[in-house]
């Protein structure tokens, strides 16, 4: 996938980066201007814009930190997006939200405390999971103030796991980052499938505080509730079987406890690989033996085929040095020196 | 495989630190637990636990060890099987998996304390703590109780031998699925490294500890573990898959494929690390328990297929159906009367309502 940087973000560290992604379809922009009204410093976070084609919209150069495009083709792919993301990120927290939604203003520094960033300069290990809620009006013109909200009807909150999640890059990058596998291809997809494997590497889920909740509303030509009547788009971009509208891939991971992905970025893997620590150079000989794809057929023949002839290799060393005892006696010790100084130069 | 505890660790205390020593009916020595029992820590900080592989406990192991556990296997062992009944029965925080007829230093278990910071209170750091252990020709000599005897030895040159004693956090062996019980393991050539290395691989880091509080080791009356004797067709028979320098290739593999999970996991392990598991929603629950550790099988997943491509008929599918019932059950009331209507609805709403109860079963 052929990643173009339009935009690259100058601040030094921020502790949290907002991944925010767009396939072409945003029709309106106002999660920048709710983003812009946090109540922690400007620096603290970081807002990556990542279209998953290749439009790039003059407000997203205004108004984000970094921008990105993907230059995918066919049915979208936003785990691929997720991970370039993922790469550009920054921050000690990675946060995969909805690109349309209101943010509250103490969104940041809500996800700050929950991590122990407020005490700590070390996250604790977490995934967050942030409550959307959703109403079927469009996004009024003109709406600058949170009270407003209340004069919407809101539908009642649901754990919705593809909405928004927050987790420490680390661990995003220690478990493989988000699956490539092609069954996340298209709509059925999100952040919980990474945020599940996180569960079953140990890594306690939260939900986060309702108070702190996003709040998104509906689009002027809906794609994506499936509480709305059928629609052939929406069916489009469902590329691959589900259970109840979960990716299949992802509830097999939970349900068998998996933790790495399916089909990993090669770019995690390295990272991942590249930030082990292993105790010695002796152990570092094994540890880059092969790619991720492990031996080969013929690899693994060849060792198959050396453990039935290890005796005769076995062998053949004995023969070797008895026959290099009997050589030092016949041409004496300084000459076998010589041939021996002669052999290990060469 | 028919693990049989024959006896558990009475002591109250809690241990921070279990040590899993493993034999195969072929220990001709016991020593090891002469050393462990002069540490200089109190004796209830670890525990002892002795695992047979196959079914001979000597008295000596059911006298000196805190925890004997036999674990009937039959054929060529399996290590790594030994180890998981070790992981599943300790106590400790940490776990220690080291050869059964090492002499230990009197500082060891401190050390290992002192490595995991838990020589105060708290919880103990991530660590893959690799222990040396220095080897000799000589065989063990009777009598030998002063540390310092050894240096009467000769001994080879110290060398990273990662299949000799590993110290991790309990909670980190469970959470990547124990040790591998993959076929390939099965025999000699297997260690503590398959887990530690996919600990590493799990961004846990690994250190090799202070060679001042090394092991030592003495060679066997019957050498089978020593690849610098001549070639012995009992020790080659043990070796049962191919090998990488004589390190497991499945374990290799996974080092250098960045895998975290077993090949074959341990069932009790599995049910373990995944009941642990804190997962945020009772909603999320429902997705965690769907399968078992196989996945979906190919009649699921056939059926799942099928289902895509008509998920378009799906709103005229219920709505037909939803009519059909109603129709069906409009019938029913005119053929068997009105009181005979009720009273199956009364029983099919009981039969469905107990269905649909919450299950109190803790």
């Amino acid at each position: 996938m052929p990643t173009r940087v339009h935009k690259e973000n100058a601040s030094a560290s921020p502790l949290v980066s907002l991944i925010l992604l767009d396939w072409s379809v945003r029709e309106r922009f106002h999660a920048f201007d709710w983003l812009a009204r946090q109540d922690v410093p400007r620096e603290q976070f970081e807002t990556i814009w990542i279209e998953l084609y290749d439009r790039v919209v003059p407000v997203a150069m205004d108004k984000a930190d970094v921008v990105i495009t993907c230059d995918q083709k066919g049915l979208y792919e936003k785990h691929a997006a997720y991970n370039v993301g993922l790469l550009h990120a920054k921050g000690q927290l990675v946060t995969v939200c909805d690109s349309d939604a209101v943010f509250p203003p103490d969104f940041i520094s809500s996800i700050l405390r929950s991590f122990g960033l407020a005490q700590s300069s070390e996250a604790r290990p977490l995934v967050l999971m942030h409550h959307e809620k959703r109403t079927p009006h469009t996004y009024p013109d003109g709406l600058s103030d949170l009270a407003d909200l209340a004069r919407h009807p809101w539908e009642p909150i649901r754990p919705n796991l593809g909405a928004c999640m927050t987790v420490r890059r680390a661990d995003a990058i220690r478990f493989g980052g988000f699956d490539e596998h092609p069954s996340f291809r298209g709509y059925l997809c999100g952040p919980y499938d990474l945020g599940w494997r996180l569960v079953n590497a140990g890594i306690p889920e939260v939900w986060h505080d309702e108070t702190v909740t996003l709040w998104h509303f509906n689009h002027p030509d809906p794609v994506s509730s499936f509480s709305q009547p059928f629609s052939m788009e929406r069916w489009s971009q469902v590329s691959y079987p589900h259970v109840d509208h979960w990716a299949l891939m992802a509830v097999e991971a939970f349900s068998t406890g998996r933790q790495l992905p399916l089909k990993e970025s090669p770019q995690v893997f390295k990272l991942r690989m590249s930030l082990r620590q292993i105790g010695t150079e002796f152990e570092k000989k094994y540890a880059w033996l092969t790619g991720p794809s492990g031996f080969s057929k013929w690899q693994k023949f060849k060792l198959h085929l050396r453990l039935k002839l290890e005796p005769l290799i076995l062998i053949r060393y004995f023969l070797v040095m008895h026959f290099l005892i009997v050589l030092k006696r016949v041409i004496g010790e300084k000459r076998y020196g010589r041939l021996r100084a002669w052999w290990h130069s060469g | 495989m028919q693990v049989n505890v024959l006896k558990r660790n009475e002591r109250t205390t809690t241990p921070k630190v279990s040590l899993i020593l493993l034999d195969w009916s072929c220990r001709e020595s016991l020593h090891a637990l002469d050393w462990l029992a002069k540490q200089d820590v109190p004796r209830d900080q670890y525990e002892v636990m002795w695992v047979e592989l196959y079914d001979r406990v000597p008295q000596e192991v059911m006298d000196k060890a805190d925890v004997v556990i036999t674990c009937g296997q039959e054929g060529m062992y399996h290590k790594h099987e030994g180890y998981n009944a070790g992981l599943l029965h300790s106590r400790g925080q940490i776990i220690t998996v080291c050869d059964s007829d090492a002499v230990f230093p009197p500082d060891f278990v401190a050390s290992i304390l002192r490595s995991f910071k838990l020589d105060g209170s708290g919880e103990p750091v991530p660590l893959v703590l690799m222990h040396y252990e220095q080897r000799s020709q000589s065989e063990y000599p009777n009598g030998m109780s002063d540390i310092r005897e050894l240096r009467n030895f000769a001994w080879f040159p110290l060398w990273p031998n990662v299949g000799a004693c590993m110290s991790i956090r309990r909670s980190d062996a469970i959470r990547f699925g124990g040790f591998d019980e993959h076929e390939s393991y099965r025999g000699y050539l297997c260690g503590p490294y398959d887990l530690g290395w996919r600990l590493v691989n799990a961004g846990i880091p690994e250190v090799w500890h202070d060679e001042s509080v090394t092991l030592w080791h003495f060679a066997h009356p019957n050498p089978v573990g020593a690849f610098c004797q001549p070639f012995k067709r009992k020790m080659w028979r043990e070796v049962t898959y191919p090998h990488i320098k004589h390190h497991a290739l499945m374990a290799v593999e996974a080092f250098s494929t960045g895998r975290m999970h077993p090949l074959q996991e341990n069932p009790e392990i599995h049910k373990l690390r995944m009941s642990l598991r804190r997962i945020g929603t009772k909603f999320e629950e429902e997705y965690a328990w769907m399968t078992g550790v196989r996945g979906f099988t190919p009649w699921q997943r056939f059926k799942l297929h099928l289902m895509l491509p008509f998920e378009p008929l799906k709103p005229l599918y219920w709505r037909a159906r939803s009519f059909t019932t109603m129709q069906l059950l409009k019938i029913l009331k005119v053929v068997v009367g009105p009181e005979i209507y009720d009273k199956i609805k009364a029983w099919w709403h009981s039969v469905r309502d107990k269905k649909a109860a919450p299950n109190t079963e803790s």
